[in-house]
């Protein structure tokens, strides 16, 4: 079993092989970590501004293992730190401290082969507006080093799975917010990634659409055997298509599991999700207390 | 030696520029502004060619004032007269003498090409074996005339290697040569060294006419290339695929090295139809002329001439790379087109008003070392070198050490963007970052 270079293994087998016998939840965890880990990270911290005034800690010691061909969530309020750990692990920006990694690749040292693996959908990312559907499908791959009938086969299926069929020779400027969510997601999957990274897929598009985008990404993930992670404050999407979730808070994660344990452990009366994640946090209405 | 990644940006850069209508009206100004005024100007001068007459040359006139009286019978001032009159340089002059009392009223009123004053005591002054004096104005009307009082000059050694003048020119008319213990060589070198001055300060600006003209639509699509990735959120995207962040810096830079080509090529076209066209419409009978006078110029241009312009061409390139890495790494620091405009816009504005204080200023006079200093400035230092190999009619070492320091500032540029690229990623870059200690 080969060792990455945080000196942890991938699997249970080596490191705790002593305490097998010892305890059914052991013997669980050994089942889970004998499956390969897609993401890893170890306590991993980010401080904007560091010794300045105006210093941030946005994530703190963030420990997650992510099983290949999962899907998991990561919930929190505004600032909570989801969108730095997802830029930490896209290659994007760097940790202050601690280390990250994607199927063993460090995100800092092999930043490159990191990329090869990953698809990923920012929160505010764009198209190029004077390009078609087909073209900013096609700009991508060539970057991604497809060939021509590769690009044609992935291009067209993605444009069938997006249902963007009609339309895929228009101007992506003529196009529906819904359109260009779909749009993006696909771009997020030219090159057929190991690891799909969805920053507020879902945010500022209606409830169909939405429920489209859902589906979509549950069909891409499933058929492709894809591990998501998707930030998200969409508890609907997060409840209806992840595996896992993890909530985050002030950047430090205070829980993470199922979301049918988070609600059953957390919602209270309300069985929800949602609620489930404000008991966590422990909102009382003022708005001031969001962290940014 | 590119990476493919970047030929694949550039393809993309140059596939949207042709979708844009804005775009492609800033990529054609330069050959659309030169076509209009090239085209104007042939018709005006073939206009103008066809219904004028065959110029009659005017002789330029030289207003005499032989006052010297002599002495036993000698007379070297008349003697300088004829011999003005007669000498090979001067004969085909027009002489009209006039009276020592009308110098005054001459003088002032400034009617005249040409005046020559031969003072009473010059032939005494000769004979004494002191040297003569006579004085020359000047009204600097025409070219003609200004040769005219060269050869008079040169004829008035003949006469006496001793002569001394005094002359008065509208180029100077404070300055008497002479009178500072110059010689006749010097003063006509002198009078030589501020016309090729001039010229020189004109021709220095040629190049940066060429470089405003042809690079400058290239750095603002450039330019917008880059912000336009910021504004709609795309650079986000093209930073997360598995490619060298550098080489979308490269990509970048290839785009505008192309659309430098582009444009330069389309004017040059421009220009070669324009120029064809105009030789169509000159008369017949007139064409005859032309020919020569190209084949005359072609032949009698060195080897010299043709180093001065590869040296031309190759700093054209250089600086125009210089520019548009110039602008690449500016409008990645700037936050939106607004921003990225207004630092463009002090990139080209500094270095015209610079070279406008080169091309005028005597900076021929200053200290060798600074002069070097100064030929490692980005594109001033390319322009200062051209400027100080017009005057001194020679390519200077300082030069080709220019054309290098221009190369050494694109590396430079390239570095510090990638450097700033790798480290944090380009959606972190800002000019405040640059400053800002590392955290």
């Amino acid at each position: 079993m080969k060792s990455n270079k945080y000196g942890t293994k991938n699997t249970f087998l080596q490191e705790n092989t002593c305490e097998l016998s010892l305890e059914p939840r052991i013997i669980h965890c050994f089942v889970m970590r004998m499956e390969t880990i897609a993401i890893a990270t170890d306590r991993l911290s980010k401080i904007y501004n560091m010794n300045r005034k105006n210093e941030v800690q946005a994530l703190r010691d963030l420990n997650i293992r992510i099983k290949k061909g999962e899907i998991y969530g990561l919930l929190g309020e505004n600032g909570a730190g989801k969108t730095t750990t997802v830029r930490i692990l896209t290659t994007m920006i760097k940790a202050t401290s601690g280390t990250a990694s994607i199927f063993e690749n460090d995100v800092v040292t092999e930043s490159s082969a990191v990329r090869k693996m990953l698809g990923c959908l920012p929160q505010d990312a764009g198209l190029y507006e004077e390009f078609s559907a087909i073209e900013n499908l096609d700009f991508i791959a060539k970057l991604r080093g497809l060939k021509q009938e590769d690009r044609k086969t992935q291009i067209t299926n993605l444009i069938k799975t997006i249902n963007l069929e009609e339309r895929k020779n228009d101007r992506v400027e003529t196009y529906s917010g819904g359109m260009k969510r779909r749009l993006m997601i696909a771009r997020a999957m030219i090159g057929e990634p190991q690891v799909l990274f969805l920053d507020e897929p879902t945010a500022g598009i209606d409830v169909l659409v939405s429920r489209r985008v859902r589906e979509i990404i549950k069909t891409l993930a499933k058929q492709n055997n894809i591990t998501v992670l998707m930030s998200t404050h969409d508890m609907i999407s997060a409840e209806r298509i992840c595996d896992r979730v993890g909530v985050l808070h002030k950047g430090v994660l205070i829980a993470e599991d199922t979301p049918p344990k988070i609600i059953q452990e957390y919602a209270g009366e309300q069985n929800d999700l949602e609620d489930a994640v404000v008991n966590l946090i422990g909102w009382t209405g003022d708005s001031d207390e969001v962290f940014e | 030696m590119i990476p493919q990644s970047a030929w694949i940006i550039a393809k993309k850069e140059l596939k949207l520029l042709f979708k844009s209508t804005r775009r492609i009206f800033l990529l054609f100004t330069t050959p659309l502004i030169l076509f209009f005024i090239f085209a104007l100007m042939i018709i005006v001068s073939v206009a103008i060619i066809s219904t004028i007459e065959e110029p009659v040359e005017k002789p330029v006139e030289i207003l005499v004032i032989q006052d010297d009286k002599g002495i036993d019978g000698t007379n070297w001032g008349s003697q300088f007269y004829t011999l003005l009159k007669t000498h090979n340089l001067t004969k085909d002059y027009y002489y009209t003498n006039k009276s020592v009392t009308e110098l005054n009223n001459l003088l002032e009123s400034s009617n005249y090409s040409i005046l020559l004053y031969i003072p009473a005591n010059f032939t005494e002054t000769i004979n004494s074996s002191l040297p003569a004096q006579f004085y020359l104005y000047y009204n600097g009307t025409g070219t003609e005339s200004a040769i005219a009082v060269s050869r008079i000059i040169g004829v008035s050694q003949i006469l006496n290697q001793q002569i001394l003048f005094y002359y008065y020119g509208i180029l100077d008319p404070n300055r008497i040569y002479t009178s500072l213990g110059g010689s006749t060589t010097d003063a006509i070198d002198v009078i030589d060294s501020e016309l090729e001055g001039f010229a020189a300060s004109f021709l220095t600006l040629i190049p940066l006419y060429a470089i405003i003209l042809l690079v400058i639509p290239s750095l603002s699509l450039v330019l917008i290339s880059v912000t336009i990735e910021r504004e709609q959120k795309t650079l986000e995207s093209l930073i997360l695929q598995p490619i060298r962040r550098k080489s979308i810096i490269a990509g970048k830079l290839l785009y505008g090295a192309l659309l430098v080509g582009f444009n330069t090529v389309a004017t040059v076209i421009s220009i070669i139809a324009l120029l064809t066209l105009g030789y169509i419409m000159i008369p017949n009978e007139r064409k005859g002329e032309i020919l020569p006078l190209i084949e005359t110029a072609i032949k009698t241009a060195d080897i010299s001439v043709w180093i001065f312009l590869l040296f031309v061409i190759i700093g054209l390139i250089l600086v125009s790379l210089l520019t548009i890495t110039a602008a690449v790494f500016f409008s990645l620091m700037a936050k939106d087109e607004r921003e990225a405009n207004m630092v463009i816009s002090a990139l080209v504005i500094i270095p015209l008003v610079l070279t406008f204080l080169i091309a005028f200023l005597p900076v021929e006079k200053l200290d060798p070392i600074l002069q070097t200093v100064l030929m490692l400035l980005p594109l001033l230092g390319y322009l200062f070198a051209i400027h100080l190999s017009l005057l001194t009619g020679e390519i200077i070492i300082g030069a080709w050490i220019s054309l290098i320091a221009q190369l050494a500032w694109i590396l430079i540029g390239v570095w510090i963007a990638g450097r700033l690229v790798e480290s944090e990623g380009i959606l972190e870059i800002s000019y405040r970052r640059l400053f800002r200690r590392k955290t």
